[in-house]
Parts: C-alpha cells; sequence; structure tokens
C-alpha cells in the first residue's frame, strides 16, 4: 500500500551555507503509524519537519503525499495540501492570543474553504473528546500549558487531516500532560490511519512511538 | 478562503489589533479632514464663482446706439428675443429727467426710461398695474424717496409740458437694476431706443451672442455702437475656476500622497509586530492572495470609519465658519481616501505575504 507520507533522497542546505542536512535520507511513513524524530540538537528535527509540512522545499529530493511529488508545487498549491490534508502542533501551541481558543480551532477550516458554521459542531466534539468544552469561549491566556496543547491538538485534527506534524509537542508539559497529548495523537493515529510524525528528543516520548528516526 | 470567512477574519482581527486599527482610522480621518476642510473650500470658492456667473447681472450684454441711427428698435428686438443664446431682451429709451408733479419743479429729480418689450421679464410689479400708453410706474426705492405711501400721483418733465400718471411700483430685474434708480414710462413706438439689454443664457455664449446682436442690429459702422459684454469677465471668471480647481487637485494630491504614506507606515508596522501569528496562519494554510487580501481588506474597514468620521467632520467644520462643501466633493474625498488606504496597504500586505513563516514563527 503507497504510505501516505514519503521522502525521497531529501537533502536540505541553508541559503547561507552551512552543512547539508539528511544527506539524501529516503523513508516512508506508515499509515496508522506515529513516528518520532529525533536527534541531537541542530541535526535538523524541526527542519525535516517543515519539508514534511511544505513549508520549506528540500534542496535535492521530493516529498511524496499518496505516491505524488508536492514539494516541487506552487506556493497557492502547497497551502492548500497544508490546509485540507496536514494538521500541525506546535511546541508553544500557538492559539492566537487576542480570540477565544475556539476561533483557533476552527482557523484550519477556513483556510480549507469550509464555512466556519460548517465545522463549528465538529470542533466542539473535538473539545468534547479532549474535555475542554468548558474552555471553548476562553483565551488563550485563561488556559494552562497543556490545555492549551490538548486545544492545538483540537485545531490540528479538525480538517481530518492524513498527516499530523508535531514539533516537540510535549516540551513545555509536564509528565501527565504529556503523556495526555501523545495519548490523543496516537490514538487518533491508530483509529483514522492518520500518519504522524514526532520531532522530540523526549525519551518519553520515544518509548510511545511505533518508529524512530534519528538523524 | 470564502469571502465571508475572510471578512470575518479582517473583522476579528481589526478589533483584536485595537491601537493599529486606530491609527488607520485616524490617519484617513486626518486625511479625509484635511482634503474636505482646505481643498474642499476651494471647490466652494469654485462653485461660487459659477453661480455668481449665472446670475442674471454677470449675463448682461448692453448695446448703446450711439448715433442714435434708430437699429434698436420692436423689430429687431423681436429678432433677438428669438436667437437661442439670448433669455432676454429689452431696449430702454435715453432718460429724461421728472419731478412729482404734486411739488412741481422743485422737487426731486428722477430719470425715466421707456421699455420696449416685455415688461414682466424687466421688473416685477409688487403694485398696481403695468402703464398703459402715456403711464408711468416707479420703483419702490424711487417710491420710498418720494415718501409715497402708495405709488399712485403723477410725475411731470421738468418743463411741466408732458405729465405720466403713476399706476404701479416694480423692482427692478437683476439685468436691468439701474432702473431701480427711477421710473419707466409707456411712450409710443416713434421715440427711438439707445440702449439695448441682453440677458444671455450663460456667460460661456457670451461671445457668440455678441456676433449675433451685431449681425441683427446691423450697425452702420462699427463706432455707431458700443458694447459692453461680459466676455472679459467670463474669461477671467473661467481662468480663476480653472486656476482654483488645478490648485485644489494640486493640494489634494499632496494630501492623500502624505496621506497614503502615513497609513502604509501604520500597516507595515502592524504587520511587522504581528508577523508571528501571520506566520501561524501561513503554516496552517492560508494562502498568500488569502493573506493579502486579508491585510487588505482589514485596512479598508478601518479607512471607511476613518473616511466617513473626518469627512463628516470637516464638512460640519466648514458649515460652522460659512462654507458649504459641495456634497459630490465630499463624497469624492471620502472614497478617495478610502481607495487610498487600500491601494497604501497593497505593499505592506505583500511583504507580509512573503514573509517566511518559519524565520518568523522562530525569530518573533
Amino acid at each position: 500500500m503507497t504510505p501516505t507520507l514519503a521522502m525521497r533522497e531529501v537533502s536540505f542546505r541553508y541559503r547561507d551555507a552551512g552543512e547539508e542536512l539528511f544527506g539524501g535520507l529516503t523513508h516512508a511513513f506508515a499509515r496508522g503509524s506515529v513516528t518520532a524524530v529525533t536527534g541531537p540538537s541542530g541535526r535538523g528535527k524541526s527542519t525535516l519537519l517543515h519539508i514534511l509540512g511544505l513549508l520549506r522545499s528540500p534542496s535535492s529530493g521530493e516529498v511524496l503525499l499518496d505516491g505524488e511529488p508536492v514539494s516541487t508545487k506552487s506556493d497557492s498549491q502547497r497551502s492548500g495540501l497544508r490546509a485540507s490534508r496536514i494538521g500541525f502542533v506546535f511546541q508553544d501551541s500557538e492559539l492566537d492570543p487576542a480570540r477565544k481558543v475556539i476561533d483557533s480551532v476552527v482557523e484550519p477550516a477556513l483556510y480549507a474553504g469550509q464555512r466556519r458554521a460548517d465545522v463549528i459542531d465538529r470542533a466542539y466534539g473535538l473539545l468534547d473528546d479532549l474535555g475542554l468544552r468548558e474552555r471553548a469561549n476562553h483565551r488563550p491566556g485563561q488556559v494552562s500549558g497543556g490545555q492549551a496543547q490538548r486545544l492545538a491538538v483540537c485545531r490540528a485534527l479538525l480538517n481530518e487531516p492524513d498527516v499530523i506534524l508535531a514539533d516537540e509537542p510535549t516540551g513545555n508539559l509536564d509528565r501527565d500532560n504529556a503523556a495526555l497529548v501523545l495519548a490523543t495523537l496516537i490514538r487518533t493515529a491508530r483509529e483514522r490511519s492518520d500518519t504522524v510524525v514526532i520531532a522530540t528528543h523526549d525519551p518519553f516520548v520515544l518509548s510511545l512511538v511505533d518508529e524512530v528516526v534519528a538523524l | 478562503m470564502r469571502f465571508t470567512s475572510l471578512l470575518r477574519e479582517a473583522l476579528a482581527t481589526t478589533w483584536a489589533a485595537k491601537v493599529a486599527s486606530a491609527l488607520v482610522v485616524a490617519v484617513v480621518a486626518g486625511m479625509c479632514f484635511a482634503a474636505v476642510a482646505t481643498v474642499g473650500r476651494s471647490a466652494s470658492a469654485v462653485s461660487d464663482v459659477a453661480e455668481r456667473l449665472e446670475r442674471a447681472g454677470a449675463r448682461r450684454l448692453t448695446v448703446i446706439d450711439t448715433k442714435g441711427q434708430g437699429f434698436i428698435n420692436e423689430s429687431t428686438l423681436g429678432v433677438l428675443n428669438s436667437v437661442s443664446t439670448v433669455e432676454s431682451a429689452h431696449a430702454l429709451g435715453t432718460p429724461f429727467d421728472t419731478v412729482n408733479g404734486a411739488i412741481g419743479a422743485g422737487g426731486l429729480k428722477l430719470p425715466v426710461w421707456s421699455l420696449l418689450g416685455d415688461t414682466s421679464t424687466a421688473v416685477e410689479m409688487v403694485r398696481g398695474r403695468a402703464p398703459a400708453e402715456g403711464e408711468a410706474i416707479i420703483s419702490v426705492k424711487t417710491q420710498r424717496r418720494l415718501l409715497l405711501t402708495e405709488p399712485l400721483g403723477y410725475l411731470t418733465t421738468l418743463d411741466g409740458a408732458r405729465q405720466f400718471p403713476i399706476v404701479g411700483a416694480y423692482e427692478a430685474g437683476p439685468a436691468l437694476n439701474k432702473l431701480d434708480a427711477g421710473a419707466l414710462v409707456n411712450v409710443p413706438d416713434s421715440e427711438a431706443s439707445r440702449e439695448l439689454v441682453v440677458t444671455i443664457v450663460d456667460t460661456a455664449a457670451a461671445t457668440a451672442t455678441v456676433q449675433a446682436v451685431l449681425s441683427v442690429l446691423a450697425p452702420p459702422a462699427q463706432d455707431d455702437v458700443a458694447i459692453e459684454s461680459p466676455t472679459g469677465l467670463a474669461a477671467t471668471a473661467r481662468q480663476l475656476e480653472a486656476d482654483l480647481a488645478s490648485q485644489g487637485r494640486s493640494l489634494l494630491l499632496l494630501i492623500l500622497g502624505v496621506g497614503g504614506l502615513f497609513v502604509a507606515a501604520v500597516v507595515l508596522a502592524d504587520v511587522l509586530v504581528r508577523r508571528r501569528d501571520l506566520g501561524r496562519r501561513r503554516t496552517l494554510g492560508v494562502t498568500r492572495t488569502d493573506l493579502v487580501a486579508m491585510v487588505t481588506v482589514r485596512c479598508l474597514i478601518t479607512g471607511a470609519l476613518g473616511a466617513c468620521v473626518g469627512t463628516f467632520a470637516a464638512v460640519v467644520t466648514n458649515r460652522m465658519i460659512g462654507f458649504d462643501t459641495p456634497p459630490q466633493f465630499a463624497l469624492g474625498v471620502a472614497v478617495l481616501g478610502l481607495l487610498v488606504a487600500a491601494v497604501a496597504a497593497v505593499a505592506p500586505a505583500l511583504y507580509a505575504s512573503r514573509l517566511d513563516p518559519v524565520d518568523v514563527m522562530r525569530v518573533a
């Protein structure tokens, strides 16, 4: 079966020189699996996630979604793919500080061309699943770090993406909240056959994932 | 991204970034206020000049039969009244002095004219009736000077040879306002008129009308006729109007240009402050086009508010100090202010769309 997400001979070099990263890395991320990308600082864990998330283009090689090369598509097409097929979880949750958290959760759906009214029930359903319903109308500053990160997971899941990319999602969380966030991501991968890729150096995370890509 | 979603997001960020939004409102309001308060007065002056030119007094063309050749008569008057650029034409005889017949030769001397043409378009009767042959009507001003409570009695020439019963009072129209100084008599047609007063429909037609009048009157020689026409006045007024309009346009462009730069600076500062927010949106999938539209629409919303506030305040201020701002000008400035705000937002919006989302989320 064609993997949802794969990369073929990917290398990357920043414009201001420096060493080449990844050295022609090829890897297929299996459906329904959780993969951790790990390695020492500076080896490009986050950069690899950005390449897989179509935010950066590899210097050589390509990223494939359902077997189709996508890293060379136009910016507009890559934006569309990010909105509809890829969910992002950032280290700092990145909820809009000026708006209610429910507005942050529905945000990717708007960029994917959906109406707020059509996705709002789904958003509340996700908040229910993660025990955050009562926080829907709070501001990000009024929720804890763990809750904010679970809200970020809700946002990543809203469009029912095929791929979820999480960059150090538990980096700022205590062990209980980290376990909760990871459990949600792992359950999502299992139930929906999504591909989850997590950039991390946390041994706790590494102990829970299906596969580890070491850089 | 759907337009309604885009509008909703633009409104939400407008409300969220209150300082930047208030600054854009203030800059656009200031721009529109300055434009209406300064250029609006020029527009008002231009409008005033045009209005004055349209008054009948400014559209008066006077022709004098200097040698009494008799070419100003009922026949030529009839032809002139049918010329398309002529609103009305009247002929006046040579004025002569009269006094109040009840007082006699020592009384106040009054100039009296004979009038050829339609009396109703020359003067407005306020008391009594139009004079029959041999009768007179006096101006309201003359009635007051003669201390008459009613326009009654009679006028007599200084030698007492001719008497004219007074049958009414009038107020002269703007083209023949000199008639306010005396009285009008209805005399037999045989007495030749010496002065022709033509009211032109538009000062712009002054030159053409002068040529038409001369061709109708056909004076035997150039020096048989003296002409006072508003052609010079019209030319001066048009030049003044053009100068004021040109000056107004330059000032308006300057105000809009400076205002546009301020708007661009505010939007750029806001983009730099919010670059992490914009980076997040790009990461989550908003396209560059939608991001540009979002920033621009947001500026349009605040710009619309600023344009309304600034224009309204300037119109009220102008009115308070005695200027009436032409409504179409005020509306035009508001629309221009809005357009300038939108155009000024495009460059910062394009810059925002080109920011690398990864870099800004890492650094900001």
